[in-house]
Parts: structure tokens; sequence; C-alpha cells
């Protein structure tokens, strides 16, 4: 399906743990499947506790890691098949610490230019300064460094810069995990305002059900390495015999 | 540059190793007679007005000497130290990086290098070669690496999974780029620790090898070469052995209180 943004098949996960003596498979995806963005963008969160595995979706979908078995598929074309440089152009990924997401050797600008690399000086300076327009961020910050920066605006300055290769996805890894809440609306603001204005979806990955209530209508919801339930909030509350659903949802309503 | 201020012993350290530098690369200017010019009716003589470090027993005068030793001391340590940075940088990076098969290849080298006793892998490269200074330096950079390759591989293997690295694969940023922009500069410091500590380690095996005829050959002036010579008259000449002795020490300890004091203000838990 060419039309489909994300297609994720039958996706298959295993850790190997060290033991005292031997080695034991730890299974952290167990067959994922979804779609996503079907002749549309589409945003969408994956909620989870810790350990069931949303983080190894999303760098298996980032292609930061590899995977035993399955399928994802951009655009009907298995991420495999894409050129390093194509594929970054595909998605992006905000991680969640932002103190550790800029080298602190480095100003932002050298951070910002490794996306044009091969590209015209004038043309790359062009898309940063548009960018940052649109991030709300000023262009004194390339000649900074990140130390210079509070948490928020080091998140900020990674949004903007997940979004110099115009990619068609975003995979945003509990973006405001380690951000105060002031910071946390600021962030949610910027993400609304790439869905709305550039056109890209957002895959936000969260373990916190109102934030992704919040933040877009479908919600996958994992527990133990499996897809427990898919759909918008009503669907999700309807499936409250699983255990982890059930905790969940009475969170919610306390 | 406050910090250092504050720590008199580091600054004191430092101020001496400046010191020890300038004589090393300033001997001709410093010295008053040729280190191997003789005095043969002045010899053994005390410390005087005319040679104020006394003269050894062939009436050489022992300060024009630890002069020019320690232009051998110091460039010893320097190359040495390289060559240590060079080799362990490289397998550490490497084995970090690539993990794998790589990794398990040299880290299993690095434990065979480790356990194979130093002074015997010393003896046996320089009974390949001629003793000398060049033999030293290689076989002290050949023998030392190991330390820093484990270090290296460690902060390497926790860099390669930082978020600012895995950002810029995602930018498809080249595997040269990656190690070199964003893995490299972040693993300097632990680098420049191992280094100053190992100049003082360097200097010591120097001294060592030369004190046994195995290092820097005479008439070359050496810290441990001068003092192998006066350990026949330490009872009747002190100032033969003292005064290298001294040298050696302070020079160390210097090294090793100048690699504590950067441990300190690079390490970034203190930096705030």
């Amino acid at each position: 399906m060419a039309n489909t943004l994300l297609e994720v098949k039958n996706l298959i996960k295993t850790y190997d743990r060290e033991e005292f003596f031997s080695t034991k498979k730890f299974l952290a995806l167990d067959g994922i499947s979804f779609c996503a963005g079907e002749n549309t963008s589409e945003s969408f969160s994956v909620i989870g506790s810790s350990g069931c595995g949303k983080t190894t979706l999303a760098k298996i979908i980032a292609g930061l890691i590899e995977f035993d078995f399955g399928e994802v598929k951009f655009f009907g074309k298995n991420i495999k098949s894409y050129a390093p440089r194509e594929f970054a152009s595909m998605t992006q990924m905000v991680f969640q610490n932002p103190y550790a997401s800029l080298n602190p050797k480095l100003k932002i600008k050298s951070s910002f230019l490794e996306a044009f690399y091969g590209a015209q000086k004038d043309e790359a300076y062009k898309i940063i300064e548009d960018t940052l327009k649109k991030t709300g961020l000023d262009a004194g910050i390339l000649d900074k460094y990140p130390h210079q920066f509070s948490g928020g605006q080091r998140q900020r300055i990674a949004i903007a810069r997940s979004l110099l290769k115009k990619p068609k996805l975003i995979i945003a890894d509990e973006p405001f995990a380690s951000l105060d809440v002031y910071s946390q609306n600021m962030i949610t603001d910027i993400f609304s305002d790439i869905r709305k204005n550039f056109g890209i979806s957002i895959m936000l990955i969260t373990h916190d059900i109102s934030i992704a209530k919040r933040f877009a209508q479908r919600m996958i919801v994992m527990d133990g390495g499996k897809i427990v339930a898919d759909g918008n909030y009503d669907d999700i509350a309807g499936a409250k015999e699983n255990k982890y659903i059930y905790d969940l949802i009475s969170a919610m309503e306390l | 540059m406050k910090k250092i201020l504050k720590n008199k012993a580091a600054l004191i350290a430092l101020i001496f190793i400046l010191f020890v530098t300038a004589a090393a690369v300033f001997a001709p200017l410093i010295t008053p007679y040729d280190p191997s010019e003789q005095n043969l009716p002045q010899r053994l003589s005390a410390p005087c007005a005319q040679y104020f470090l006394g003269t050894d027993d062939l009436g050489r005068d022992v300060f024009s000497r630890m002069v020019f030793g320690a232009r051998i001391s110091v460039s010893v340590g320097v190359f040495a130290v390289l060559l240590t940075v060079l080799i362990g940088v490289t397998i550490g990076m490497t084995a970090g990086y690539f993990g794998g098969t790589a990794d398990a290849v040299l880290m299993r080298f690095t434990d065979i290098v480790l356990c194979f006793p130093t002074f015997f892998l010393i003896l046996l490269v320089i009974a390949f070669f001629e003793p000398g200074i060049y033999s030293v330096m290689i076989v002290i950079g050949l023998t030392s690496w190991t330390g820093l390759a484990r270090i290296v591989r460690a902060e390497v293997l926790s860099l390669r999974e930082r978020e600012f690295v895995l950002a810029s694969r995602m930018l498809a940023v080249s595997r040269l780029r990656l190690l070199f922009v964003h893995i490299l500069p972040n693993v300097i410091s632990p680098i420049i620790v191992y280094a100053a500590i190992g100049m003082g380690g360097a200097i010591l095996t120097e001294s060592g090898l030369s004190f046994l005829g195995l290092g820097v050959q005479p008439p070359a002036p050496s810290w441990g070469q001068i003092l192998m010579q006066g350990k026949d008259y330490i009872y009747s000449a002190w100032w033969l052995s003292v005064f290298p002795g001294i040298a050696i020490l302070l020079t160390v300890l210097s090294f090793n209180l100048t690699g504590d004091f950067l441990r300190d203000i690079l390490d970034p838990k203190d930096a705030n």
C-alpha cells in the first residue's frame, strides 16, 4: 500500500539477557502489527508502562535497532531498502532526555548543519531560519552551546532539528517526561503547530493516558510487548477486561 | 582557571612541570658546562660555588647533566604517552563502537597484553632492538595503553547509545563524523587525565630502565643513568644519587597531582 505512511507487520524483537552462566532470550516485542496514515497524515500515541516495549518499537521504526522478525514499511517500501539519506527525510526522532539530545561540544549551528551534508550552504541556512521561525526560536541560538539552554529550550531545539529534513513522521519518545509543567505545555503547543502547519504525522510515546487523550484521537495501548487496544478513547475504555487498561482508566478517573 | 588557583598542590605541580619543560627546551642556555665535559682533577667534588650540585666520578657537572637529562626524560615521556594514547584510543574506540567480534578480539588481545609481565616484555623488546632512547619510548608506549583502551571502550560503549549520537545517526551522518565529531570529543577528558598520569609513569619507567643499563646509553645523560652511576659512590658522594632522585620524585609527583587535578575539573559531576 504505497499510500500508507507506516505499516508494521508482526514485529518480533528479542533481547539477550545475560545470566550467570547462560544467555536467556527476553521477548520485548511479541508480534506488533498496525498501520497509520492511510492517504493522509495521522498522529497517534502509543501508551504503555515502562518495560512494555514502546521505546523498542520506536527505535525499530526509526531504524536505530535491528529486529528479529516482521516488517516495517514507509509508503509500502521496507525500511531496510531505503538509502540512509532518503530514510532521514522519512522519519526523525525526538528523545526523552533533552539534556542528552544535543552534543555538548558542538554549537547548535553545527548540529543543525548535519542535516544538510552535501547541500548548498545558503539553501541550508534558509531552511534552518525558516524552521526556527516556525518553532518560535531565535536565530541567535545557532552560535550557542547546548549548556546555555534550559531543558525546555533544548527540547524545542531538538524538535527544530527533527524538522530540518522535512520528515513525514516524527517519533517523539516521552518528550515531556523530564520537563516542568510550563515546558510541557510549550512542547505540546509546538507539536500541535507542527501537525497543523507542516502536515507531519507524530507518533507520541507516553505512559500518561491523559496526555495521550489531549494529544490525538487514536491511541495504541501496549502491554508486555503486545498491542492490547487500538482506537479512540472510548474504544480503549471499553476494553476494561484487560488489567492494564483497567488500571490506566481508573487512574484517569481519580 | 579559578580552580587551579584554589588548588595549591596542583598549582605548584603545574609550575614545576613548566619549569622542567623550560629547562629541557633551553638546556644549552641554562647549563654552565657541557654535560660531557670532564674535569678530572675536580672529580667527585661536593656541591660548591663552581659546581653547585657537585661533579661525578669523571668530573662532569651534575647540574648540567641533570638539565640535559630533563630533555631525555621529558621527550621520552611525551613520545611514550603519545604512542600510548594513539594505540589505546584506536583500540578502545574500535572495540566500543563496532562491538561484536571486533570488540571480543580486541579486548582479548588487550587482556593478553595486560597479563604479560611488563618488565619481561620490555626486556624482550630491548633484546631485539638496541637499548637506547627510541627503544625506551616504543617499549613504554607498547606496554602502557591497555588501561586507556579499556576506559575509552567503556565510554564509547555508553556514548554510542546517547541521544545526540542517535539523533545524528537519524540525520544519516557518516560513521567517521560520528566517531570523530560526536564520540571522540566527549571522551577527551579521561584521555587527558590518563596521559598526565602516564607521563609520570613513563618517566619513572625510563629511569628504572636506565638505572638497569637497559635504557638511555652513556654518555647521554638521563636521570636514571646518573642515579645508576651514583650508586657506587653513595657513601662518599651522596649528591650523585640524591639530586637526580629528587628530580624524578618531584616530576612524577607533579604529573600525578596534575592528573588528579584534571580529573577533578573535567569530571562533569563536579563541573556544576
